[in-house]
């Protein structure tokens, strides 16, 4: 059965205890597939990048945890996943990080990696691509692409990141409730979504938008029904 | 380059500028040089001959700068900034050794985590100035090979960021064969830390691959000085075990020590993959490090650890790469942890599983070929 990690996002030390969860389920000695293709373009960003989750991963490895990590790109070899005991897909715009997966191939790889069992962890735009759709994150649409899909794996959920409980924010997810027949979840930054074989749990708080419907509110350790 | 906004304005101010240097457009996008401008200037002394060179800075950056490792030249003027000199009309020329880890996983023979970077950087300039600057990086190459017909030119606007900095920039890379060999970039608004903004413009390559790509003799390896290693059949595989011990010694030359947490987890990741590498191949670690160390030693890189330490960093670390290894190899075949300190020796390391493991986990680790580093 694989494993689901959606994060609303946030920096390192914010979303250091939701992310330990993902950290924790790993071997001993786990090697990752890095994925910062939402956010990667020039050169000084990509070592920027790399830069960043090595950061990551130092504040979740110890004496007994051996993390090790390769960053995938745009424009490299597709990876044979097998050789991984993870993947993490990164934030950044998430109509380019879909984009550049379809057209390389490599979001077809994803989710056969998922169906037969694979880890994931999906940050903030990692994260949105999972659900149904990405109209939760339209204003990231900058060159207008006509495919709003993401890859459906999590109950027909479609995930609203960085989510500050604003009135704005609320008003900005009725409105999409209003104009698409969507399910979404709320994720505030350091709260996320577990998909395994207990089914979907919350971590943190989530809110479940739904057109017409009263916002529910689940919290830590809630299963999603 | 200064912002014009009708586009078709800005595209013939390209067109001005390139056909200044002697470029022409092709219809695929690329520019190809004109023989009459480009045969006129072969073999003549360079336009940049005047441009001070400067000592390199170190390849462990201060924490707060763009990345933890320099990574290139133009990170001089991060340097520069942090010792609050006004960035206006500095020019420089600069042999850096960088460390680019985005490569580490990708590497085959033309290619390097670490490197010389040499670059040619001026501030204050005007578009025309930066042309002209990559007119002479053009130059530099056909005075390896004049045959104009092997280069061409492309040209593209990025948008890039370093921390906080925002700016788009030009870039202009030049090919030689297919290959990517120079760069040149312009920045015409780039963000100084006093608000006010100057323009930067820099030309620049990697020197270990501006020689190999201009190799005369087809056969000369990427990385020169190593070559007892290479065989004719093998080169994309030794580069693969070269590299990262090349790169790690540079890093315990400068200072860093391998840690779970970076400038060291890096140098962690760089000893893991030459254990793993070379495992088959069982080249020297010795004789490798001394020609990694020689020749960082040769282009101007601090020996701030001497040779005999580093030595004995690297096997240590190499040692505890190893115990990795059999953790991680027992867990993926049984599914069992082992509860033994990875930065053991090899031989208490292997006694102590012995002592406390069952009998299936002791035939897997007796399955496992193993080096005595120490």
């Amino acid at each position: 059965m694989s494993k689901l990690f959606l994060s609303g996002g946030g920096d390192i030390e914010i979303s250091y205890s939701f992310d330990s969860l993902f950290f924790d389920s790993l071997p001993q000695s786990a090697n990752i597939l890095y994925i910062p293709v939402a956010m990667a373009t020039t050169m000084a960003r990509t070592e920027a990048s790399l830069d960043w989750f090595s950061k990551l991963i130092s504040s979740h490895s110890n004496s007994d945890k051996h993390l090790d990590f390769t960053m995938w790109n745009a424009g490299d070899v597709l990876p044979n996943l097998h050789n991984y005991d993870a993947v993490y897909v990164g934030g950044g715009n998430t109509y380019r990080l879909l984009m550049v997966l379809e057209k390389l191939g490599m979001l077809d790889v994803l989710k056969k990696y998922i169906k037969n069992g694979g880890i994931y962890y999906g940050g903030s735009a990692g994260a949105v691509i999972v659900g149904k759709s990405l109209r939760t994150v339209e204003e990231e649409n900058l060159n207008n692409y006509s495919k709003h899909d993401g890859m459906n794996l999590i109950n027909n959920l479609s995930i609203f990141p960085h989510f500050s409980d604003s009135e704005e924010q609320k008003d900005i997810i009725r409105k999409i409730c209003s104009n698409y027949p969507l399910m979404i979840a709320a994720l505030p930054e350091n709260s996320g979504l577990i998909l395994d074989e207990h089914g979907m749990s919350v971590y943190g708080n989530m809110y479940l938008y739904e057109k017409e419907k009263e916002t529910i509110l689940y919290t830590s350790g809630q299963i999603i029904k | 380059m200064e912002k014009i906004p009708n586009q078709e304005k800005e595209i013939s101010r390209l067109e001005y500028l390139t056909a200044n240097i002697g470029l022409v457009r092709n219809p695929d996008g690329k520019y190809l040089l004109t023989e009459s401008v480009y045969s006129e200037d072969i073999q003549n002394e360079s336009s940049l001959e005047h441009i001070p060179t400067i000592r390199p800075d170190g390849v462990l950056r201060p924490e707060g700068d763009t990345t933890i490792f320099t990574s290139a030249g133009i990170q001089h003027l991060e340097t520069l900034e942090r010792n609050k000199i006004n960035l206006e009309n500095e020019k420089f020329k600069i042999a850096q050794p960088v460390i680019r880890s985005q490569f580490m996983d990708k590497i085959k023979e033309g290619y390097s985590t670490a490197f010389i970077d040499e670059a040619v950087t001026q501030l204050g300039v005007t578009d025309e100035d930066f042309f002209s600057m990559c007119k002479q990086m053009v130059v530099d190459s056909l005075n390896h090979d004049a045959d104009i017909q092997k280069y061409y030119l492309i040209i593209e606007t990025q948008d890039d960021r370093w921390g906080q900095k925002k700016f788009t920039k030009l870039v202009v890379t030049l090919y030689y064969d297919g290959n990517e060999i120079s760069e040149g970039v312009y920045i015409d608004k780039f963000p100084k830390i006093d608000g006010q903004i100057v323009s930067v413009a820099e030309t620049t390559h990697s020197a270990e691959r501006f020689n190999w790509i201009h190799r005369e003799n087809r056969d000369q390896s990427y990385f020169i000085g190593f070559e007892e290693f290479y065989h004719p059949d093998n080169k994309d595989d030794v580069a693969r075990i070269i590299d990262p011990i090349r790169t790690a010694t540079l890093m315990l030359m400068q200072g860093v020590t391998p840690s779970h947490k970076d400038p060291g987890f890096r140098l962690r990741q760089l000893v893991k993959r030459f254990v793993e590498r070379n495992a088959e191949a069982s080249f020297s670690e010795g004789r490798l490090l001394d020609l990694s160390y020689d020749f960082w030693l040769g282009n101007s890189v601090e020996g701030i650890a001497g040779k005999v330490e580093v030595r004995e960093l690297l096997k240590k670390e190499m040692t505890r790469a190893q115990n990795v290894h059999i953790v991680s190899r027992v867990e993926r075949d049984t599914g069992k942890k082992i509860k033994v300190d990875v930065n053991l020796s090899t031989d208490e390391f292997l006694k102590r599983i012995y002592s406390s493991s069952p009998e299936e986990i002791i035939s897997i680790v007796k399955s496992i070929n193993l080096k005595r580093y120490e």
